[in-house]
C-alpha cells in the first residue's frame, strides 16, 4: 500500500486541493493518484481512527460524499465514499466492514450521497471524481439522465397542486413501457419525497400544521415562497429519476446517513412501526425500489432528494437490479 | 387523483366485512370499524391504489387495536400491499392474519405484457409450500410467468 503519510492539520491547511483517500487498497489508492491533477496531494490513510481525526479538523461544509454498497470483498458491507469540502478537501473512503460504514455514518459533513455498482468501482472512481472535482454541488436530475431526456419541473404549494403533480406524474408514467407495480413505486416515492420536504420545513413558518393539512386534504391550504416544494422527474429509455428539494434546508445530512445505515443493516421485520416521524418507513421503501438515491443537503438553505429507478419491463428484472447493488445483503427480506 | 380512503362496510352476524377504496394515507380514518359483537374482519384490499410511509405507520395502528378475538382475513391484497406484507413484518400489527387471496403479477410472451391475477391462497400454498401456478393470459390464453422474485413475493404467506 502506498502511503504518502498521516493526515494532519498542517498538511489541511497548505494551498491547493488535497484528496484524502481511507483505504488500505494500493490497488485503488494508485488509481486514485493516476486520475488526481498533479496540483492535488494525495493523503492515504488505512487506518481509520487517524482518518476520523483528520476529518474532525476539516471544515466539512459543503461536502459532496458518494458510497457504494459493494461486493468486491464479500464479506459485509464495502463503502466507497467521496467528498468534497469547503476548503477543497476531497475524502475518498473505502470501507469493507460495519465499523467503518457506521462511522462514516456518523460524520456529520457528508452530503451527497450515491450509491452506485462496485464492479465497476474503477470507471466511477474516475468518473465521479473527473465530473465533481472542484463542484461545490450538483443540483437537479439531469446528471442522472441521457441527453434529451424528458424533464418535468413543478412546484408543490398546495394539497390540490399536489394532485395536480401526481397527475402529471401518471400522465408520463402511462407513456412508459415498465412493469405493473412501477407506476404505483414511483407515485409512493413522489408523495413519500413531498410531504418530507413539506415536514422538513422550518418549524416556526407553521410547517408541520400546514402538512397535516395537506394530509386531510384541506384544498385551501397554500404553502408560502419559503415552503414551497420543488418537483423534478424525466426519464430516458433505462432509468427515471425523481427529485423533489426544497429552501430551506432542514434536514440534517446526519438524519440522512442514519437513516441510510439503518437501512443498508436492519430487515424491514426490524424498522420500527411508530406513528412518530423519523421511523424510517419511507426511506426504507426508497431504499428497497431505487438503484440509486443521492442527496443534496445544503444545511440552512436547500435539501435535494433524488431517486433513481431502472425502467425494465419486467419485474423480476427490477430487483436483481437493486440488488446487484449489494442492498439486500444481511436483511431478511 | 388523490383519494381519500374509503371504507364500505357490512356487518352480519358477527362477520365485519369492509371493502377498502383509495389511498391509505396518513389521513386514512377507521373509525367506521368499530368491533362490538365482531368475531370476524374480513378486509378486502381490492380498491387500494396507493398506500405510503405515514398511511402504513396508521395501518399499524389500526391493526393493533383489533381486539385479539377477532379473526382477521385479508381478501385480494393488490400487489402494493402484498409488498408491504413482505416489506414490514409487523404490518398485520403483530396479529395473526389469513391472507385468502391476493393478485400476483404474471407476464405473457406472447402479448408482451403483464397483468395482475388474483390467486387464492389455498391454490398456491399447500402443506407450508408454495407452488407458482402458470394462469392463462386474458387476452391470448397462453400460459404466464410469474414476474417477480418467487421466494420474496410469496414470503408473506409462509412467514
Amino acid at each position: 500500500m502506498s502511503v504518502s503519510g498521516p493526515a494532519s492539520r498542517s498538511a489541511q491547511k497548505q494551498p491547493g486541493t488535497q484528496v484524502l483517500l481511507i483505504s488500505s487498497n494500493g490497488k485503488l489508492a494508485e488509481s486514485v493518484r493516476q486520475i488526481l491533477p498533479a496540483s492535488c496531494q494525495l493523503i492515504v490513510e488505512a487506518d481509520i481512527g487517524r482518518s476520523r481525526d483528520c476529518i474532525r479538523h476539516t471544515p466539512a461544509i459543503p461536502v459532496v460524499a458518494e458510497f457504494t454498497p459493494g461486493q468486491a470483498d464479500g464479506n459485509g458491507l464495502s463503502l466507497l465514499l467521496h467528498g468534497h469540502s469547503s476548503n477543497n478537501t476531497v475524502l475518498i473512503a473505502n470501507g469493507s466492514d460495519q465499523d467503518n460504514l457506521g462511522f462514516l455514518f456518523e460524520h456529520p459533513g457528508l452530503m451527497n450521497m450515491v450509491p452506485s455498482s462496485f464492479p465497476n468501482f474503477d470507471h466511477e472512481l474516475k468518473t465521479t471524481l473527473v465530473k465533481k472535482f472542484g463542484l461545490k454541488t450538483k443540483w437537479g436530475i439531469s446528471p442522472y439522465l441521457k441527453t434529451g431526456a424528458q424533464i418535468e419541473k413543478l412546484r408543490l404549494y398546495s394539497f390540490s397542486n399536489h394532485g395536480t403533480i401526481l397527475m402529471t406524474l401518471n400522465q408520463h408514467l402511462s407513456k412508459i413501457k415498465a412493469f405493473r407495480s412501477f407506476p404505483d413505486r414511483i407515485q409512493t416515492i413522489a408523495t413519500e419525497l413531498m410531504m418530507n420536504a413539506v415536514l422538513d420545513a422550518p418549524p416556526q413558518e407553521n410547517v408541520r400544521n400546514h402538512r397535516r393539512k395537506l394530509h386531510q386534504r384541506n384544498q385551501g391550504i397554500k404553502l408560502a415562497k419559503t415552503e414551497e416544494v420543488h418537483v423534478e422527474f424525466g426519464y430516458d429509455d433505462e432509468r427515471f429519476v425523481i427529485a423533489a428539494s426544497d429552501n430551506h434546508g432542514m434536514l440534517k445530512e446526519a438524519d440522512a446517513l442514519q437513516r441510510l445505515y439503518r437501512c443498508s443493516t436492519l430487515g424491514g421485520s426490524q424498522m420500527r412501526m411508530t406513528e412518530n416521524r423519523g421511523a424510517g418507513v419511507g426511506f426504507f421503501m426508497m431504499y428497497t425500489w431505487c438503484s440509486q438515491l443521492a442527496f443534496n443537503i445544503m444545511p440552512g438553505k436547500r435539501t435535494e432528494v433524488i431517486c433513481i429507478l431502472p425502467i425494465v419491463k419486467r419485474e423480476k428484472f427490477a430487483l436483481p437490479e437493486a440488488r446487484a447493488l449489494n442492498f439486500y445483503r444481511g436483511r431478511s427480506l | 387523483m388523490s383519494q381519500a380512503l374509503t371504507i364500505v362496510k357490512d356487518l352480519r352476524d358477527g362477520v365485519l366485512s369492509a371493502n377498502l377504496v383509495g389511498h391509505i394515507d396518513a389521513g386514512s380514518d377507521y373509525s367506521a370499524l368499530q368491533f362490538a359483537g365482531v368475531t370476524q374482519l374480513h378486509l378486502n384490499f381490492k380498491g387500494i391504489t396507493l398506500i405510503n410511509s405515514a398511511g402504513i405507520q396508521k395501518w399499524v395502528k389500526f391493526m393493533q387495536s383489533v381486539p385479539d378475538t377477532v379473526a382477521i382475513t385479508f381478501e385480494e391484497c393488490p400487489p402494493n400491499i402484498v409488498n408491504q406484507c413482505n416489506l414490514f413484518a409487523n404490518f398485520t400489527g403483530g396479529k395473526k392474519v389469513t391472507f385468502k387471496s391476493f393478485q400476483a403479477p404474471f407476464f405473457c410472451e406472447t402479448c408482451d405484457d403483464s397483468v395482475d391475477i388474483l390467486l387464492q391462497t389455498d391454490q398456491v400454498l399447500s402443506g407450508g409450500k408454495v407452488t407458482i401456478p402458470e394462469p392463462p393470459c386474458p387476452k391470448c390464453q397462453s400460459k404466464m410467468d410469474f414476474d417477480g422474485i418467487e421466494d420474496k413475493y410469496f414470503l408473506f404467506l409462509t412467514r
